[in-house]
């Protein structure tokens, strides 16, 4: 009697448990690094954004030129620009194998150069954008303009549009 | 016979000055805009006025076919499937059809188009670069209704290439083949027709 009773109280015991725990384990999963990869370049090409954004604001004629702070904003970008990207594109971190996490194409590990290349000519064109960003909206503007290449050039080809 | 080589023809105007404006206007603006997007200068300030006016050409169109009269309306450039494939039979006959206003299939051929222009237009309101390039309602999208919008807008332009194509390749087909000057009669508006 006791035993049974025992027994049907483990084992309750043991099912509660085994309810609660399995899905907290998995939800207390740690990411994997391809994931933690992915979100953080994700977020790093935000920030160059946040930056950017302003600046072609500005080339455009659709906010007014502030000479001070596009050399702030283009100052972050060449800092930003300075950093090596290398780490945030590991291996196994593609769009096929992260379907609906990644726009980044397996052909980035296949040209790993020229990906590193498209990234060097971003920076250049970062430098020549803090050089021009507070000589007057004319000289921003095309600056702008050759960077927005330097990123196209890019997601032309190792960036799909859709996810 | 849909397409009587024997029957007699006077001449008709045929294409109004809308209709000839509306038609050389959306040629001239949809080569401009799609060179622009494809080929020109990064910021696509100039890509999206194309983009605004050839909006408001296809909405113009839409609405003189839903309550305009023939042959612009909808109504009577749109055949049923019999007398569609009558004249789809009859088209590599080498006479000029003499049809007044849009035979069956360039019935078709219209719609397809405005259709095509259409989605462009819509998806390109929602289209994103990431960049520097945003049309004005990106902002009320996600970021994958954005992403998938932008993807459209890029496949849909290759389909308004092809089908603008096939749209040329017909007319000199029709110049060459079927002796009948259809560019002529866009021009003056004054088309050679079946009595
Ligand atoms: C060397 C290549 C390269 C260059 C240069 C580059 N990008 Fe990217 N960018 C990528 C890749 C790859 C992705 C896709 C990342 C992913 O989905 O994992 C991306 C994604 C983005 C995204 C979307 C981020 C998200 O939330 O998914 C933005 C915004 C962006 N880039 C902006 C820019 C801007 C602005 C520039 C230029 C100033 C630029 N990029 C230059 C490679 C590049
Ligand atoms: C019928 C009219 C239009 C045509 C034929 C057209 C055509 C094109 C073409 C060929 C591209 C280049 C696609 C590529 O290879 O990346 C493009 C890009 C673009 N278009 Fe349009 N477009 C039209 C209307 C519009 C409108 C109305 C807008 C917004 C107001 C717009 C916004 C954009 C944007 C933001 C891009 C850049 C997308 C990218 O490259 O990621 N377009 N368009």
């Amino acid at each position: 009697m006791t035993i049974t009773a025992n027994f049907k109280f483990l084992s309750v015991l043991a099912i509660c448990v085994a309810v609660v725990a399995v899905p907290t384990m998995a939800l207390t999963q740690e990411p994997t690094e391809e994931d933690k990869a992915i979100s953080q370049r994700r977020a790093f090409m935000q920030l160059i954004l946040r930056s950017f954004g302003p600046l072609a604001g500005m080339a455009k004629g659709e906010m007014t030129y502030d000479a001070e702070a596009a050399q702030a904003h283009a100052n972050n970008l060449r800092a930003l620009t300075g950093y090596n990207v290398g780490g945030l594109f590991v291996p196994g971190s593609s769009n096929a194998d992260r379907p609906g996490t990644t726009r980044a194409l397996p052909v980035i590990w296949e040209k790993l150069d020229e990906f590193a290349s498209r990234y060097g000519d971003l920076g250049g064109a970062m430098v020549a954008l803090a050089e021009a960003a507070g000589q007057g909206q004319g000289a921003l503007a095309a600056a702008v303009g050759n960077a927005g290449k330097a990123c196209g050039a890019c997601h032309e080809n190792f960036r799909t549009k859709d996810f | 016979m849909a397409n009587d080589a024997e029957h007699s023809t006077a001449t008709r105007y045929i294409w109004d000055v809308p209709a000839r404006l509306f038609h050389w206007l959306l040629a001239a603006l949809v080569i401009t805009g799609w060179i622009l997007g494809e080929f020109g200068p990064f910021i696509k300030t100039w890509h999206f006025y194309c983009g605004y006016a050839i909006g408001c050409l296809v909405v113009l169109r839409i609405l003189r076919g839903l309550f305009g009269t023939p042959p612009h309306s909808f109504g009577s450039f749109i055949y049923g499937s019999r007398a569609t494939l009558d004249y789809a039979r009859s088209i590599f006959e080498r006479a000029p059809s003499n049809w007044p206003g849009h035979n069956p299939l360039g019935g078709l051929s219209v719609i397809a188009l405005l259709a095509v222009l259409a989605v462009q237009v819509s998806t390109g309101l929602f289209a994103d670069d990431d960049i520097l390039n945003k049309g004005p309602l990106a902002i009320y999208a996600s970021t994958g209704l954005r992403s998938t919008l932008t993807a459209i807008h890029e496949i849909n332009s290759k389909i308004i290439l092809a089908l603008v194509a096939l749209h040329v390749g017909v007319v000199l087909f029709y110049l060459f083949w079927k002796r009948e000057n259809l560019i002529k009669a866009m021009i003056t508006g004054h088309k050679q027709v079946r009595k």
